[in-house]
Parts: structure tokens; C-alpha cells; sequence
């Protein structure tokens, strides 16, 4: 095992996805000389050539357009979108080409593109730089998308979206980039647990929290806050939300009979309504209260100074704890 | 750019109309090939009008005046001039083939019927315009061409006709009987790989289509 930050995992991955398939190709702006604008491609094209890390012009349609011509010539092209807001502009082609050629052509045509997307707030940036993407492409049948939450998972399951036939949307969160965690580099994808298993992280009884990405981190400290109160509360990393591992999600509702879901995403058709819903659909006999979601309000991105109002944060998610184990709580007030 | 790489001797070539050369996504294609000297033959098939919209609503300026901005040689082209576009295809081809990057063609046709069998251009088009476009017919202009030559007689253009009607009327006869699949097609190959999401929803739609079954 080896320590390496998240983004020196996907560094990692990479490298080692472009070592065992040679038509593993890395499209971007900014990844080839400066190694992107968060290193991630660091060393890449010193290794591989201009041939397989290729800096782009400034145009995402462009780019992920490029990555479909390749992908009909029989390459693995992995696209970098240098940050989660520049990726509307390329929209059109992962909503109208990428996630329908396979349909379209009744199989003839695969699609394996892997699109990374430096993902969420956190980092006090500016604008189209902290957004949440996440539900547009959850919603677009065709795509597979992956959200993950540490250097172990972000090596493996980047190398599992690259194998993958089917085109992944794959949202790296930026502000756990230099989270370390322990990895094992010479782990066999054969070995690996399937890229869509979600993971049980914390085991508790008296409810379930389901996140995702680098809420996770959240979610663990609000756990470990409730312990303190005797309260004992389960976590699930979905790690892959489209599709969502509904067969450990129902196992651990059916147990605690009580559900939090937390994102930084809006709320609003957001991937806690879907889960809420599909949790309802399949467990609600066993609910002991309404789920309650924590997410981002319903406003653009606020400016930087804002931010820490609209990320859920420990307290927020502690108050939905109380809203479902019926606890005094911010609706009830202190004396209910 | 994957035949580039491979050093292979293909041209990806690519048709849109003169619609199209208004979406940015065609000016953005245009700039990828050209950066990459990629082997890919532009072919603006320029019919006049898209659905309503005249060329004129899409671009002030000869659409092929385009191309060399991007740093691509162009070619406008008579689009109802048999042998000139097989010409011009031909020097575009070579271009990429060559290593020196894409090519653009702009072929000028004009579009005879409607867009579609809803549409109609009768409320958007003069009629004098149609008719001085039924005067350049590309097939009487090839087989006039071909008379003058003495190339060919009317033996071989009655059957060159026969042969035209025959695989037209095969073609309707295919789509006419191109039979429904069965409902749970629909969902195949949205994804290549097992997908746990599909699957639930196809096993619950089989279910629902059983109980007309036992009905």
C-alpha cells in the first residue's frame, strides 16, 4: 500500500490505464505541458507522447466531439473538463452523441469515453468554478456516472471507468485533491469490486446517512459527533450515482427504517429526490419517518464568502438526524 | 486525428448543409482539424434553404470564404455538376491524404421539394426560383453530357431509369415492411456493458406486459 493524495491516485490511475491499453488516449485544455490546471495529468505527456495527451483548444464541444471521432476509431479517450462549469458547452455532444451512439446504432458503435470533471465548491473560488452538475447527467440515459470520495476509490474506479465500453461521467472532488489515503497500486481491476458498488463506510443502527463525493467527509464527522450523543448512524458512499446500488441502499434502510440524503447539489430533481423516491418505492414499509434531504439551496453558486451557508455542513446534516429520529430539531424548535 | 496517429492513408469526411454552418459546433470542428492537421474533407452541401431560412440568413459571405479563416483551403463547387464535384472531391481527398490537413468543399445545389412532407415552401419561396433550378437538373445535365460524347445511347439510359425505379421501389417496399420488434427492445444497447438500473426497469415492464398475457 502506498499514501497518496486523491489527485495523485488519479494521476496514478491514469498512467496505469494509458500503460495497459494503448488506445487509452488524454484529451484537455491545459493537461499536456502543465499537466492541467490541478496536475492531475502531471508527467503524462513525458511519458506518453503528444500523440496520447493532447492539449486542446479552449472549446469543450470541441473537445468532447474529438473524443466520439476517436471513440469510432476504436481509442479510450479520457477528457479532462478543466472545471465543473465549463462543461455546459459540450453539453449537446455528451447529451445528443455520446450517450446515444450505442442506442443509435443498436450497438455497433461504442462509446468509452471517460469525461473527468474537477467537481464541487469548497475551494473559495470564483464563479462556474464550485459547481454540481451532477443530476443533468444522472437523468441522460446512456451515460454512467461515478462521484468519488478517496484515493482508493479514485484509482480504481477511474481505471474502471476507462475500461468500461459505456461512457462515464466521472466527478472528482477538487477540494479533497490533496486528501491522502492509502492505495494499492498493483491492485487487479479482476479483484475489484464492480465500479458501481456503493459502500457501507460507517456501520450504525439508528439511521442512514447516503452521500457522495466529498460530503462524504462531512457526513463521517457529523457520525462521530452523534456518537458523542449516543447516537449511532450508518454511512453509505454511493460512489457511483447513475446507476445507485439500491441492493446495499434498501439493506441498510430496512435496517435503521430512517434516511438522510446529502449532496452539495441543489435540490431541487437532484440526486436525493431520486434516491429519496426510489428508497420510498422499494422500503416503505420499513420507513419510521419522511427522509429528509441536506442539500445546496436552490441559488446559483453563491460568491466565495458565501459558500460555507450554502454547503451542507455538520450541523445542517445533524439537524436532518434529528428531523428523522424525531428529535427536537430546527422545524420543531428547542422545546418540542 | 485516430488516422492521423495511425499514420493511415483514410479522410474522415463529414456532409452538413448550409443550416448547419451557423452552429458553433461545425466552427469548432473546424478548428480542432485544422490545429491538428487532421485528414477530414468538410463537405457543405449549400441547397438554399434550411426548412424556411435562406443561405442568406446563415451567412453574409460565401460559405466556402469561411474555411480559409480557419486556415483551410476551400473550394466552392456547381453542387449540380456531376463531374466538378467529382473533381473537387477529388482534390479535397488528395489534400488530406497528403499530410497538409482538411479540405472544404462548398457544392451549391438548390433543395426541389419541401423539407418535409409537412412543409411548404409555398408560403416562403418564390416559384420563379424553383423553376430556374429545374433548368440545372444534374441527371439531364450528366446525360446530355454523356450524349454529346457519344457515350452512351437510349438503351442504356432506359435502363440506367429501370434500374433507378427498381431500387426505389424496393427500398419503399423495405421501409414499408420493416416490422415492429418486440416491446422489451427498447430497452437494448442503451448501455454495452450490464447496467443493475435497465435491467429493473425492463424486469418491471415484462412484468406489466405479462398480465395482458394471462388476461
Amino acid at each position: 500500500m502506498t499514501q497518496l493524495t486523491l489527485g495523485k491516485a488519479l494521476n496514478a490511475g491514469l498512467r496505469k490505464a494509458m500503460q495497459d491499453d494503448d488506445k487509452v488516449v488524454i484529451m484537455g485544455e491545459d493537461i499536456g505541458k502543465l499537466g492541467g490546471v490541478f496536475r492531475i495529468t502531471d508527467g503524462l505527456l513525458d511519458e506518453f507522447g503528444a500523440a496520447r495527451v493532447i492539449d486542446t483548444p479552449l472549446a469543450e464541444s470541441g473537445i468532447v466531439g474529438t473524443a466520439v471521432g476517436l471513440a469510432y476509431r476504436g481509442y479510450r479517450p479520457v477528457v479532462e473538463i478543466q472545471f465543473d462549469g465549463f462543461v455546459y458547452p459540450a453539453f449537446d455532444q455528451i447529451v445528443s452523441q455520446v450517450a446515444k451512439l450505442h442506442y443509435r446504432t443498436q450497438g455497433r458503435v461504442k462509446m468509452p469515453i471517460t469525461i473527468r470533471i474537477p467537481w464541487a465548491g469548497g475551494i473559495g473560488a470564483a464563479e462556474h468554478h464550485s459547481e454540481s452538475p451532477e443530476a443533468y447527467f444522472v437523468h441522460t440515459a446512456g451515460l454512467r456516472v461515478i462521484a468519488v470520495s478517496n484515493p482508493e476509490d479514485a484509482y480504481r474506479c477511474l481505471r474502471q471507468a476507462i475500461a468500461s465500453d459505456d461512457p462515464v461521467i466521472f466527478f472528482e472532488p477538487k477540494r479533497l485533491y490533496h486528501h491522502k489515503g492509502e492505495v494499492d497500486l498493483d491492485a487487479s481491476l479482476a479483484d475489484a469490486p464492480p465500479m458501481g458498488l456503493a459502500r457501507v463506510v460507517r456501520e450504525g443502527t439508528d439511521a442512514t446517512i447516503i452521500t457522495y463525493g466529498a460530503m462524504l467527509t462531512t457526513a463521517l464527522d457529523a457520525a462521530s459527533a452523534a456518537e458523542d450523543e449516543g447516537l449511532s448512524l450508518e454511512v453509505i458512499d454511493l460512489r457511483s450515482i447513475s446507476p445507485v446500488d439500491y441492493d446495499t441502499v434498501a439493506a441498510s434502510v430496512r435496517r435503521t427504517g430512517r434516511v438522510v440524503v446529502a449532496h452539495e447539489a441543489s435540490r431541487e430533481a437532484g440526486v436525493a429526490a431520486e434516491v429519496i423516491a426510489s428508497i420510498t418505492e422499494r422500503c416503505f414499509e420499513y420507513l419510521e419517518a419522511a427522509p429528509v434531504r441536506v442539500t445546496g439551496h436552490d441559488v446559483p453558486y453563491p460568491p466565495a464568502k458565501l459558500e460555507k451557508f450554502h454547503l451542507p455542513d455538520l450541523d445542517r446534516i445533524l439537524d436532518a438526524v434529528d428531523r428523522v429520529l424525531d428529535r427536537p430539531n430546527s422545524l420543531t424548535g428547542a422545546e418540542s | 486525428m485516430g488516422i492521423k496517429h495511425e499514420k493511415a492513408s483514410e479522410v474522415a469526411v463529414t456532409y452538413f448543409g448550409d443550416g448547419a454552418t451557423s452552429q458553433g459546433d461545425v466552427n469548432e470542428a473546424m478548428v480542432f482539424a485544422a490545429s491538428y492537421q487532421a485528414p477530414v474533407v468538410f463537405v457543405c452541401q449549400n441547397n438554399h434553404w434550411a426548412i424556411s431560412e435562406p443561405v442568406a440568413l446563415q451567412s453574409q459571405y460565401p460559405i466556402s470564404g469561411r474555411a480559409p479563416g480557419f486556415g483551410i483551403p476551400s473550394m466552392r463547387v456547381d453542387g449540380n455538376d456531376v463531374l466538378a464535384c467529382m473533381a473537387a472531391m477529388r482534390w479535397a481527398l488528395d489534400h488530406a491524404r497528403s499530410g497538409k490537413g482538411p479540405a472544404f468543399i462548398e457544392a451549391v445545389t438548390y433543395r426541389m421539394g419541401p423539407h418535409t412532407t409537412s412543409d411548404d415552401p409555398t408560403r416562403y419561396r418564390d416559384p420563379a426560383e424553383l423553376e430556374s433550378w429545374k433548368t440545372r437538373d444534374p441527371i439531364a445535365r450528366v446525360e446530355s453530357f454523356l450524349r454529346g460524347l457519344g457515350e452512351i445511347d437510349d438503351e442504356q439510359i432506359a435502363a440506367a431509369h429501370a434500374d433507378a425505379d427498381k431500387l426505389a421501389r424496393e427500398m419503399r417496399a423495405e421501409c414499408l415492411g420493416m416490422v415492429t420488434r418486440e416491446p422489451l427492445a427498447v430497452f437494448d444497447n442503451v448501455y454495452a456493458e450490464p447496467h443493475c438500473g435497465i435491467d429493473r426497469q425492463r424486469d418491471e415492464y415484462a412484468a406489466y406486459l405479462a398480465t395482458f398475457e394471462e388476461a
